[in-house]
């Protein structure tokens, strides 16, 4: 995380008491956190009770490498004067393989980060994580979905044949 | 039923709005699955404010209309592929009657087209009329395989997105299609059966043509920033398009088989290319480019193109580069694509110009080019950076890169990306290279190179 000094640093703790040291540009890609800082430019110390150290310092990983990428595109226009539309195309590829890797975790963890997401309205982070979700729903039968997420079914089998022949065509055909 | 109670279940306590969030990106029969998980699950697919029918028939489509309770919804969206039994025009202008009365903003009904030819099927018949009762809340209409009659006036204010794949309508209509969506910022028009695109549209900033084959273009355009044109030209006789803002544009242009008249396609190509030379950002893809009106001397010059992509599918770029990058005097950023993906055998025809020439022509043929070379203006003073894709290492590829490097006097960056020659060979070709940048400081980078060494840093 070593920046350089002239960046303002932030400090966040997460629920568990764990603090991380970010710089304001990558603490910023939080709306919840920007909003702060705009209300108060002088905060340093943002207290996330909602947020575990563990996910928190996914959150931020995610943000910093969004920040990292979006600076050298920056950095590259800026020193080009135009954007090569072929270097780009590819920087956007690159990030869309780290996102792939970074969502490769196990279905709690990827509730907490939607929470998280969710609660500090990194909106970049909440598309990649639902969409992650409903991939793991797309394809299973109900039985198969109960069991990636642990879902408890508390239906009778009276009710469930009732919501079936009420809703015949989401159990028609599957793909 | 199965599911252990030892391991919480911490999907179902996230927040209504997320799990609906969630819902949202699913087909709607897959997100009506959903009702039968638990309890806490059997009434949020209802409120997803996005209806998605991909694959699907009347039974499914009208009782899950009607059964729907939330009384919000954005996003309508029915398709349908060639397997599919195809849906009756009455359920679709049924389910559209419904969508309009909650305020749609985005509308897609994609029909297979296959169904045109069979006559079996019938198309759906989109009336002007089910269009004029959504009004008020449009802003994306995407058709695709739809006939659309348009007696009356056309008028949807608020759209801003405009997709028409293989839409047929009576002449003229599809024009009032077009100028009846004033807002319209974005319009792409993919495989149609008229001869004719005429338009004036005052808003336009992005223009996408594919699949085309007209006879007739005639278009003012005056705030288009982006056209791309994918197509035939064999059979265009006139091109006429009113431009004053173009930043970019793609061409890629092929010719018919069975097209026997050569001018008309060098014509055609030069309407084209004269069409867009005021843009910054050139993007040509071109099969066939002994017969294309940049290789050919046709008077044409693009002073404001500062970066181009050129993909040369014929293995012939000793002959059409220097041909080609000589009509961009004030080029700056070379994208060049050496992909070899012809029917020939690669060996066979990979160095084609060069194998069929015996040595003393060859000789010639080199001394030719060199001095083109010397000539060319943005070689002298502008070309500051080289993008090499699809390098293989290979002869005539190395000659060419020579050649642009000895003569590109401004020269800072080539960058390699998605080379598949191995590591080794690409240092070697690198130090080839260096070896004739002489004095110059050219910076070398390397992207994406796959092969077994693909760890290796320069």
């Amino acid at each position: 995380m070593a920046r350089s000094s002239t960046e303002n640093m932030i400090t966040l703790m997460s629920s568990d008491g764990e603090e991380f040291m970010v710089t304001e540009k990558v603490a910023r890609e939080c709306t919840t956190i920007r909003n702060m800082l705009e209300d108060d430019c002088v905060i340093t110390n943002i207290p996330l009770p909602n947020v575990t150290s563990d996910i928190l310092s996914m959150v931020i990983e995610y943000c910093m490498e969004h920040v990292a990428a979006a600076e050298k595109a920056a950095a590259e226009t800026a020193e080009k004067g135009s954007s090569s539309a072929p270097a780009a195309a590819k920087a956007n590829k690159d990030l869309e393989e780290w996102d792939k890797a970074f969502m490769n975790v196990d279905v709690y963890t990827l509730c907490d980060l939607i929470l998280a997401a969710n609660y500090l309205n990194v909106s970049g982070l909440l598309d990649l994580t639902i969409q992650t979700a409903a991939n793991l729903i797309k394809g299973k039968s109900p039985e198969q979905i109960r069991k990636t997420f642990h879902i408890q079914n508390d239906l009778s089998l009276e009710e469930e044949e009732k919501i079936r022949s009420q809703t015949p065509w989401a159990f028609e055909k599957s793909e | 039923m199965e599911a252990s109670s030892d391991q919480p279940d911490l999907i179902s306590s996230l927040s209504d709005s997320i799990l609906i969030h969630i819902l949202s990106f699913l087909p709607s029969n897959l997100s009506g699955r959903t009702s039968i998980l638990s309890r806490r699950w059997r009434y949020l697919w209802e409120h997803v404010p996005e209806l998605i029918f991909e694959h699907c028939w009347d039974e499914q489509l009208l009782p899950f209309l009607t059964h729907r309770k939330s009384s919000i919804l954005r996003k309508f969206h029915l398709s349908s592929g060639y397997k599919d039994v195809i849906l009756d025009n009455y359920t679709i202008d049924q389910a559209l009657c419904f969508c309009a009365t909650q305020g749609v903003e985005e509308l897609h009904l994609l029909f297979d087209t296959i169904h045109h030819a069979s006559p079996k099927f019938s198309s759906y018949y989109l009336r002007a009329k089910s269009l004029s009762c959504w009004e008020a809340s449009l802003r994306v209409l995407n058709l695709r395989g739809c006939l659309v009659s348009c007696p009356g006036r056309i008028n949807l204010p608020k759209v801003e997105e405009l997709r028409l794949f293989c839409v047929s309508t009576e002449s003229g209509a599809f024009e009032h299609i077009i100028t009846g969506c004033p807002s319209v910022e974005s319009l792409e028009i993919q495989q149609n059966c008229h001869k004719a695109l005429r338009f004036h549209h005052p808003n336009l900033k992005r223009l996408v043509l594919d699949w085309c084959h007209w006879d007739h273009i005639d278009i003012s355009v005056p705030k288009l920033k982006f056209f791309k044109y994918d197509g035939s030209v064999d059979s265009l006789k006139t091109f006429l398009m009113r431009v004053y803002n173009l930043k970019e544009a793609e061409i890629e242009l092929y010719q018919n088989r069975d097209c026997n008249q050569n001018d008309g396609y060098v014509w055609g190509h030069r309407c084209v290319f004269q069409a867009v030379a005021q843009a910054e950002h050139l993007k040509v893809h071109c099969g066939n480019w002994e017969k294309s009106a940049l290789y050919h001397n046709m008077n044409l010059t693009f002073k404001n193109v500062k970066c181009l992509a050129l993909e040369c599918a014929e293995l012939v770029f000793l002959l059409v580069v220097p041909a080609i990058i000589r009509l961009f005097p004030c080029l700056e950023n070379f994208d060049i694509s050496l992909r070899t993906c012809l029917p020939y055998t690669p060996e066979m025809h990979i160095d084609y110009y060069l194998m069929s020439k015996r040595p003393d022509e060859e000789k010639e043929f080199c001394m030719q080019l060199k001095n083109k070379m010397e000539s060319i203006n943005c070689l002298r003073y502008s070309l500051r950076r080289i993008d090499v894709r699809d390098f293989e290492a290979r002869d005539t590829q190395i000659e060419l890169l020579k050649l642009l490097v000895k003569n590109a006097i401004q020269l800072e960056v080539i960058c390699f990306t998605d080379s598949f020659g191995g590591i080794a060979r690409l240092l070697k070709s690198r130090q080839i290279l260096i070896s004739c940048a002489a004095n110059k400081n050219i910076k070398f980078l390397a992207q994406n190179i796959s092969n077994r060494h693909s760890n290796v840093s320069w």
